[in-house]
């Protein structure tokens, strides 16, 4: 009579279990699935991106199959290089402050219809006194035309447009273009004054 | 020397019986009502099947319309049949592997005659229209929650007649018993707080209805199931089960994987949940390979053997309609297998072998092998045993056959476009009618296993009063 047979007699026949072990391969095999799942979950989960239905794949995808406002990348572009440079004077709120910058938010220069003067005043900066929305102001502005190019200055004029409580038509490329061709002589900063004949509409 | 000269089924222990008898009651009010439901069950999948291709059959009532009866069709088999006989089936191996007497036998009959009151009520309700319209969980709020209740209480009983046990040393089965005891209270209790009293927003509401019908049937279903085959094919073989280990595996990792999934590919729920859904249902190839292993290597050498007992013919059919059931559901979880197959036949396919093919026979294995010694009486006719067993065979392959190819079918006309739905549904209609023969099949098989079951019943009720008369 065999060990298994006599165990099985002293539990009035019920059956007993033996205790062979787990098979090595099943284990190994386990691990084998568990690298399958992770690749399916890779491809398909979408990233576990809440947004993502099917058929998309991934969030791109969504994104990209979304109606698009023309501007919406010239704006996002133009808070980059706000929040780099522009920010550390006319501030993240865009309200100025006392003895750095004037502010953006609702002024008369920067939701001009006909953003020529702003352009020039990024391009070439401006220096001494200024009417911001009935305060004066007598500051010095740097020239940025070095610095940044056509697109990167359309875009921070398109932000600051278009941002806090701002509303007004985006700046584009070509208009920073001309600009810039026209007034390639100037090495001096803008002042209030000499901004006075360009058109503001 | 081989194992035959200790065959147990020939060697009856007196204080096993004795303790045995204490469940008498219990389990014949189980069992009969469990095999009413499903005769009841079968009526209305026969019903529901004749409507695809008889549409003026019965088409004047608005009780018997097609919505209604496939509902209790599920409703009467998941919980009527499969929570009862589970039920039935649970308790007696915890009274025998435990040799304990079940904790309050009086109790447990009143719970059980609750539950069949419930059952009542949730079957006039969606007869009346008071369904809830969630899949496989259509018995109203009043219903369920008497269900629900009223299975917490047989629960209870259960797990303290586990509790009680002589017999230190569990056996898997005992594992599997108990989970599908406690899992049932816990996602019949998410479904209700989550579908019927607070009921979540919007589509979320699917994907517990899928989650829940997903647990119902793997985990509360399966794990029965598998208590049944892990007992009675070492049991009736005289054999030792190969590996405690394996099963623990199986059961941990059936356990985790079995309970993730079930959330169509199509589903308008973002990609991340299916994709879960997908990759848990895959994993569950793991348990399914330690458990075939595993029952595979208990056997090697006495294949012969499978075919001596009636209860060992039923549970090892049972295991094969999981193994093919369980493959199916992993099949058919590939994207690119079930952009063609949800939402067609295929997937009805599964759900029945499961819960007929599966789950039913390895319930009537044990009833088959557990009542005769509960009662000290055989089985009036075996010849109805036989009929039982074949007509179910056969009505469960006929069905299953004839709508997974139907199904299939389906699938691959569905995709192109050109093809008119009505013309689709047409070329369907000889499978639906192929299963709707095996329906009747079915129904006749559970009308000789039920009428079996009643004169078991009435023998010992006969006997029981010439005792009490002398």
């Amino acid at each position: 009579m065999s060990q298994n047979d006599k165990q099985n007699l002293r539990r009035d026949n019920e059956p007993s279990a033996g205790n062979s072990s787990v098979p090595m391969w099943l284990v190994l095999l386990v691990g084998l699935f568990f690298y399958w799942g992770a690749m399916y979950l890779d491809q398909n989960a979408g990233g576990f991106n809440s947004k993502v239905y099917h058929p998309f794949g991934n969030y791109e995808e969504v994104d990209a199959a979304q109606p698009k406002d023309a501007n919406a990348q010239l704006i996002a572009d133009g808070k980059r290089v706000f929040n780099s440079t522009c920010s550390l004077c006319h501030q993240p709120h865009g309200m100025g402050e006392v003895g750095k910058a004037p502010p953006l938010v609702g002024s008369e220069w920067v939701l001009a219809p006909k953003p020529d003067r702003i352009i020039r005043v990024v391009l070439d900066g401006l220096q001494g006194p200024i009417n911001v929305k009935g305060t004066e102001w007598n500051l010095a502005m740097a020239s940025w035309k070095g610095t940044f190019n056509d697109h990167q200055i359309a875009a921070v004029l398109s932000y600051i447009r278009n941002n806090w409580d701002n509303k007004a038509p985006a700046v584009t490329e070509e208009q920073v273009k001309a600009i810039r061709a026209k007034e390639k002589a100037r090495t001096q900063p803008w002042t209030a004054q000499d901004l006075q004949p360009i058109a503001e509409r | 020397m081989n194992a035959t000269t200790t065959h147990p089924s020939n060697t009856r222990n007196d204080v096993v019986a004795g303790v045995e008898s204490s469940c008498r009651l219990p389990l014949m009010v189980l069992f009969i009502s469990a095999l009413s439901w499903l005769l009841l069950a079968t009526v209305f999948g026969l019903i529901a099947s004749l409507k695809f291709h008889m549409p003026q059959f019965l088409a004047g009532t608005p009780n018997l319309t097609y919505g209604r009866v496939t509902a209790l069709q599920a409703d009467c088999a998941l919980y009527g049949f499969g929570l009862q006989a589970g039920m039935a089936f649970i308790l007696w191996l915890f009274v025998r592997l435990g040799r304990t007497p079940v904790a309050s036998s009086l109790m447990l009959t009143i719970a059980a005659s609750f539950f069949n009151f419930a059952i009542t009520l949730g079957v006039v309700g969606v007869f009346c229209g008071d369904s809830t319209g969630f899949q496989n969980f259509e018995f109203p709020p009043y219903a369920a929650w008497t269900m629900w209740i009223s299975y917490i209480v047989m629960g209870v009983i259960a797990i303290l007649t586990y509790s009680n046990r002589d017999e230190q040393q569990t056996y898997p089965s005992q594992w599997f018993g108990l989970t599908s005891l406690f899992w049932f209270a816990w996602i019949c209790a998410t479904a209700l707080l989550l579908l019927l009293e607070h009921p979540v927003r919007g589509v979320v509401q699917s994907s517990i209805n899928w989650w829940y019908v997903h647990n119902l049937h793997t985990i509360v279903l399966g794990f029965t199931g598998l208590a049944a085959i892990f007992y009675f094919i070492p049991k009736l073989l005289g054999r030792q089960l190969f590996s405690r280990q394996l099963a623990l595996f199986a059961f941990w990792t059936l356990a985790l994987f079995g309970s993730w999934g079930a959330v169509p590919n199509g589903a308008p729920l973002p990609e991340w949940i299916p994709a879960m859904s997908t990759v848990g249902i895959v994993l569950t190839a793991i348990p399914i390979i330690a458990i075939v292993l595993n029952i595979w290597q208990t056997i090697r050498g006495h294949h012969e053997r499978l075919d001596s007992s009636w209860p060992l013919k039923f549970t090892y059919v049972g295991l094969m309609f999981w193994v093919i059931a369980s493959v199916q559901l992993i099949v058919g979880a590939v994207p690119s297998v079930s952009s063609l197959t949800d939402f067609t036949w295929f997937t009805v396919a599964q759900k029945n072998l499961w819960v007929y093919g599966f789950f039913a026979l390895t319930m009537f294995g044990a009833m088959y092998y557990a009542l005769p010694r509960v009662m000290g009486i055989e089985w009036p006719s075996p010849a109805m045993i036989k009929a039982h067993f074949w007509l179910t065979f056969l009505g469960v392959v006929l069905s299953y056959i004839a709508l997974l190819v139907g199904g299939i079918a389906q699938g691959y006309l569905l995709t192109n476009p050109q093809n008119s739905f009505a013309v689709i549904l047409k070329t369907t209609l000889m499978a639906v009618r192929v299963s709707t023969l095996g329906d009747l099949l079915l129904v006749v098989g559970q009308f000789a296993g039920l009428l079996n079951l009643v004169l078991l019943a009435v023998r010992a009720a006969g006997r029981e009063l010439k005792i009490s008369k002398s």
